[in-house]
Protein backbone atom coordinates (compact mmCIF):
# COMPACT_ATOMS: atom_id res chain seq x y z
CA UNK A 1 0.00 0.00 0.00
CA UNK A 2 1.59 3.42 -1.09
CA UNK A 3 0.60 5.68 1.75
CA UNK A 4 2.34 8.84 1.06
CA UNK A 5 0.39 11.33 -1.34
CA UNK A 6 1.16 12.90 -4.79
CA UNK A 7 3.03 15.34 -2.60
CA UNK A 8 5.51 14.61 -0.02
CA UNK A 9 8.81 15.38 1.23
CA UNK A 10 10.58 12.47 0.34
CA UNK A 11 10.39 13.52 -3.52
CA UNK A 12 11.75 17.09 -2.82
CA UNK A 13 15.66 17.46 -4.03
CA UNK A 14 17.44 20.21 -2.87
CA UNK A 15 20.89 21.56 -3.80
CA UNK A 16 21.52 18.52 -6.32
CA UNK A 17 25.08 18.60 -8.27
CA UNK A 18 23.53 16.69 -11.76
CA UNK A 19 25.46 17.36 -14.95
CA UNK A 20 22.78 16.59 -17.73
CA UNK A 21 19.11 16.91 -17.31
CA UNK A 22 18.99 12.75 -17.95
CA UNK A 23 21.04 12.41 -15.01
CA UNK A 24 18.54 14.55 -13.00
CA UNK A 25 15.70 12.52 -14.40
CA UNK A 26 17.12 9.04 -14.09
CA UNK A 27 17.67 10.06 -10.53
CA UNK A 28 14.18 10.93 -9.76
CA UNK A 29 13.34 7.93 -11.68
CA UNK A 30 14.81 5.35 -9.50
CA UNK A 31 13.74 7.43 -6.16
CA UNK A 32 10.42 6.74 -7.56
CA UNK A 33 11.22 3.09 -8.48
CA UNK A 34 12.29 2.69 -5.01
CA UNK A 35 9.13 3.75 -3.25
CA UNK A 36 7.48 1.39 -5.66
CA UNK A 37 5.19 4.16 -7.35
CA UNK A 38 6.64 3.04 -10.79
CA UNK A 39 7.16 -0.35 -11.45
CA UNK A 40 10.10 0.40 -14.25
CA UNK A 41 12.86 2.93 -14.51
CA UNK A 42 13.20 2.52 -17.94
CA UNK A 43 9.75 2.59 -19.47
CA UNK A 44 9.27 6.28 -17.40
CA UNK A 45 12.35 7.54 -18.53
CA UNK A 46 11.35 6.68 -22.66
CA UNK A 47 8.00 8.03 -22.06
CA UNK A 48 9.34 11.28 -20.37
CA UNK A 49 11.52 11.76 -23.96
CA UNK A 50 8.68 10.54 -25.38
CA UNK A 51 6.83 13.94 -24.57
CA UNK A 52 9.80 15.87 -24.95
CA UNK A 53 9.75 15.00 -28.29
CA UNK A 54 5.89 16.43 -28.71
CA UNK A 55 7.74 19.93 -27.65
CA UNK A 56 9.62 20.88 -24.92
CA UNK A 57 8.39 20.98 -21.39
CA UNK A 58 11.07 24.08 -20.72
CA UNK A 59 9.26 27.13 -19.29
CA UNK A 60 10.86 30.34 -19.00
CA UNK A 61 12.48 31.30 -16.08
CA UNK A 62 14.89 28.03 -15.58
CA UNK A 63 11.82 26.15 -15.28
CA UNK A 64 11.18 22.49 -16.91
CA UNK A 65 8.33 20.08 -16.13
CA UNK A 66 9.09 17.25 -17.73
CA UNK A 67 6.09 14.45 -17.63
CA UNK A 68 4.54 10.99 -18.64
CA UNK A 69 1.59 9.11 -18.39
CA UNK A 70 2.64 5.28 -18.77
CA UNK A 71 1.22 2.10 -17.22
CA UNK A 72 4.28 1.74 -15.22
CA UNK A 73 3.33 4.44 -12.78
CA UNK A 74 1.12 2.96 -9.72
CA UNK A 75 1.05 6.25 -8.09
CA UNK A 76 0.80 10.05 -9.19
CA UNK A 77 3.55 11.77 -7.74
CA UNK A 78 5.40 15.81 -7.97
CA UNK A 79 8.94 15.27 -7.67
CA UNK A 80 11.09 18.77 -7.26
CA UNK A 81 14.91 18.55 -8.26
CA UNK A 82 16.17 22.06 -7.93
CA UNK A 83 20.18 21.52 -8.94
CA UNK A 84 22.74 24.40 -8.20
CA UNK A 85 22.95 25.04 -11.78
CA UNK A 86 21.48 25.27 -14.53
CA UNK A 87 21.15 22.32 -17.33
CA UNK A 88 20.36 22.12 -21.13
CA UNK A 89 17.19 21.07 -21.68
CA UNK A 90 16.18 20.79 -25.42
CA UNK A 91 18.65 22.93 -26.43
CA UNK A 92 21.52 25.10 -25.16
CA UNK A 93 19.18 28.47 -25.07
CA UNK A 94 17.05 26.53 -23.00
CA UNK A 95 18.17 26.14 -18.98
CA UNK A 96 16.54 25.34 -16.43
CA UNK A 97 17.64 24.30 -12.97
CA UNK A 98 14.22 23.84 -11.03
CA UNK A 99 12.55 20.77 -12.69
CA UNK A 100 9.09 19.56 -11.60
CA UNK A 101 8.60 15.75 -12.73
CA UNK A 102 5.25 14.75 -12.72
CA UNK A 103 4.53 11.16 -13.25
CA UNK A 104 0.89 9.99 -13.84
CA UNK A 105 -1.10 7.23 -13.28
CA UNK A 106 -2.10 6.31 -16.91
CA UNK A 107 -5.57 4.57 -16.49
CA UNK A 108 -8.29 5.58 -14.16
CA UNK A 109 -6.38 8.19 -12.45
CA UNK A 110 -7.35 9.71 -9.26
CA UNK A 111 -9.35 13.36 -10.09
CA UNK A 112 -7.79 15.07 -7.12
CA UNK A 113 -4.77 14.41 -7.86
CA UNK A 114 -4.71 15.50 -11.80
CA UNK A 115 -6.61 19.13 -10.07
CA UNK A 116 -3.72 19.19 -8.61
CA UNK A 117 -1.44 18.89 -11.18
CA UNK A 118 -3.78 21.72 -13.06
CA UNK A 119 -3.05 23.79 -9.97
CA UNK A 120 0.29 23.43 -10.16
CA UNK A 121 0.78 23.73 -13.94
CA UNK A 122 -1.35 27.24 -12.83
CA UNK A 123 1.25 27.61 -10.10
CA UNK A 124 3.85 27.33 -11.98
CA UNK A 125 3.50 30.27 -14.06
CA UNK A 126 2.48 32.74 -10.58
CA UNK A 127 6.74 34.40 -10.78
CA UNK A 128 5.59 34.97 -6.28
CA UNK A 129 5.06 31.20 -6.38
CA UNK A 130 8.20 30.27 -8.22
CA UNK A 131 10.44 32.40 -6.23
CA UNK A 132 9.07 30.74 -2.70
CA UNK A 133 10.48 27.52 -4.01
CA UNK A 134 13.69 28.63 -5.81
CA UNK A 135 14.41 30.47 -2.15
CA UNK A 136 13.22 27.72 0.02
CA UNK A 137 15.81 26.43 2.01
CA UNK A 138 15.05 23.12 3.09
CA UNK A 139 12.22 20.89 1.57
CA UNK A 140 9.87 21.88 4.36
CA UNK A 141 9.53 25.31 3.10
CA UNK A 142 8.98 24.03 -0.73
CA UNK A 143 6.32 22.03 0.82
CA UNK A 144 4.40 24.79 2.56
CA UNK A 145 4.97 26.76 -0.97
CA UNK A 146 3.50 23.70 -2.52
CA UNK A 147 0.66 23.47 -1.06
CA UNK A 148 -0.74 26.40 -1.22
CA UNK A 149 -2.69 24.86 -4.21
CA UNK A 150 -5.88 26.60 -3.13
CA UNK A 151 -4.87 30.24 -4.43
CA UNK A 152 -5.19 28.19 -7.84
CA UNK A 153 -8.54 26.68 -8.41
CA UNK A 154 -8.76 25.72 -11.65
CA UNK A 155 -12.96 26.88 -12.12
CA UNK B 1 -13.03 41.19 -28.88
CA UNK B 2 -15.26 38.44 -27.46
CA UNK B 3 -13.00 34.86 -27.53
CA UNK B 4 -13.74 31.37 -27.07
CA UNK B 5 -10.56 29.28 -26.95
CA UNK B 6 -9.88 25.55 -26.32
CA UNK B 7 -6.81 24.60 -25.01
CA UNK B 8 -5.43 20.65 -25.16
CA UNK B 9 -1.96 19.17 -24.52
CA UNK B 10 -0.95 15.80 -25.18
CA UNK B 11 -0.78 14.53 -21.81
CA UNK B 12 -3.41 16.77 -20.78
CA UNK B 13 -1.77 17.43 -17.31
CA UNK B 14 -0.13 20.35 -17.19
CA UNK B 15 -0.01 22.68 -20.71
CA UNK B 16 -3.66 22.69 -20.80
CA UNK B 17 -3.99 24.42 -17.90
CA UNK B 18 -1.28 26.35 -18.25
CA UNK B 19 -2.72 27.72 -21.59
CA UNK B 20 -6.34 28.60 -20.17
CA UNK B 21 -4.37 30.40 -17.34
CA UNK B 22 -2.31 32.29 -19.48
CA UNK B 23 -5.04 33.37 -22.45
CA UNK B 24 -7.28 34.42 -19.34
CA UNK B 25 -4.63 36.31 -18.11
CA UNK B 26 -3.94 37.92 -20.86
CA UNK B 27 -7.75 38.96 -22.02
CA UNK B 28 -8.32 40.56 -18.73
CA UNK B 29 -4.86 42.57 -18.99
CA UNK B 30 -6.20 43.93 -22.36
CA UNK B 31 -9.91 43.96 -21.71
CA UNK B 32 -11.31 41.34 -23.65
CA UNK B 33 -13.84 38.93 -22.83
CA UNK B 34 -12.89 35.37 -23.10
CA UNK B 35 -13.93 31.75 -21.88
CA UNK B 36 -11.41 29.25 -21.98
CA UNK B 37 -12.27 25.67 -22.09
CA UNK B 38 -9.77 22.86 -20.79
CA UNK B 39 -9.95 19.64 -22.82
CA UNK B 40 -7.30 17.47 -20.57
CA UNK B 41 -7.07 14.51 -18.29
CA UNK B 42 -10.07 15.64 -16.32
CA UNK B 43 -12.07 15.99 -19.20
CA UNK B 44 -14.12 18.72 -20.80
CA UNK B 45 -13.87 21.75 -18.35
CA UNK B 46 -15.43 25.10 -18.59
CA UNK B 47 -17.16 24.12 -21.63
CA UNK B 48 -17.76 26.65 -23.85
CA UNK B 49 -21.81 26.58 -25.21
CA UNK B 50 -23.40 27.25 -28.16
CA UNK B 51 -24.34 30.79 -27.65
CA UNK B 52 -21.19 31.35 -26.76
CA UNK B 53 -19.59 30.40 -30.03
CA UNK B 54 -21.96 31.98 -31.47
CA UNK B 55 -21.41 35.47 -29.83
CA UNK B 56 -18.09 35.35 -30.34
CA UNK B 57 -15.52 37.03 -32.74
CA UNK B 58 -12.74 34.65 -32.69
CA UNK B 59 -12.05 31.15 -31.69
CA UNK B 60 -8.42 30.41 -30.39
CA UNK B 61 -7.28 26.77 -30.93
CA UNK B 62 -4.37 26.39 -28.76
CA UNK B 63 -4.52 22.45 -29.29
CA UNK B 64 -1.95 19.94 -29.87
CA UNK B 65 -4.31 16.94 -30.07
CA UNK B 66 -7.61 16.26 -31.70
CA UNK B 67 -10.15 17.43 -29.63
CA UNK B 68 -13.15 16.67 -28.96
CA UNK B 69 -16.90 18.17 -30.04
CA UNK B 70 -14.47 20.47 -32.33
CA UNK B 71 -18.11 20.67 -34.80
CA UNK B 72 -19.35 23.48 -32.74
CA UNK B 73 -16.68 26.16 -34.47
CA UNK B 74 -17.75 25.69 -38.19
CA UNK B 75 -18.22 28.69 -40.19
CA UNK B 76 -16.23 30.67 -37.02
CA UNK B 77 -12.96 32.58 -37.93
CA UNK B 78 -10.55 30.65 -36.11
CA UNK B 79 -7.05 30.95 -34.97
CA UNK B 80 -4.70 27.93 -34.48
CA UNK B 81 -1.74 28.37 -32.63
CA UNK B 82 0.20 25.58 -30.84
CA UNK B 83 -0.11 25.44 -27.29
CA UNK B 84 3.71 26.89 -26.07
CA UNK B 85 3.26 30.21 -28.21
CA UNK B 86 0.18 30.96 -26.13
CA UNK B 87 1.97 30.31 -22.70
CA UNK B 88 5.14 32.27 -23.69
CA UNK B 89 3.10 34.82 -25.16
CA UNK B 90 -0.37 35.20 -24.34
CA UNK B 91 -0.50 39.37 -24.58
CA UNK B 92 1.47 39.26 -28.11
CA UNK B 93 -1.25 36.44 -29.37
CA UNK B 94 -4.37 38.62 -28.81
CA UNK B 95 -3.08 41.74 -29.90
CA UNK B 96 -2.09 39.84 -32.95
CA UNK B 97 -5.59 38.65 -33.24
CA UNK B 98 -7.53 41.32 -32.90
CA UNK B 99 -5.17 43.76 -35.50
CA UNK B 100 -5.94 40.86 -37.76
CA UNK B 101 -9.66 41.16 -37.12
CA UNK B 102 -10.01 44.85 -36.97
CA UNK B 103 -7.47 44.87 -41.04
CA UNK B 104 -10.22 42.37 -42.02
CA UNK B 105 -12.84 44.42 -40.72
CA UNK B 106 -12.18 47.62 -42.85
CA UNK B 107 -11.61 45.49 -46.07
Amino acid sequence: MIKISIISKNFIFLDKSFNSRGEAIEFAAQKLYDAGRITDIQKVVAGVWEREKEFSTYMEGGIAIPHCKVEQVKATTIVIIRNDWELAWADQQERADLIFLLVVVAQKANKVHLKILAELAQAIMDQEWIKGIKTATDPEMVLKQLEKFNNYKIN
Amino acid sequence: MNIVAVAACPTGVAHTYMAKKALEDAAKQLGHQIKVEAQGALGIENEITKSEVEAADVVILAIEVEIAKSYRFKNKPKVNLPINTVIKSPVKVLEKIEAKLKSQADQ
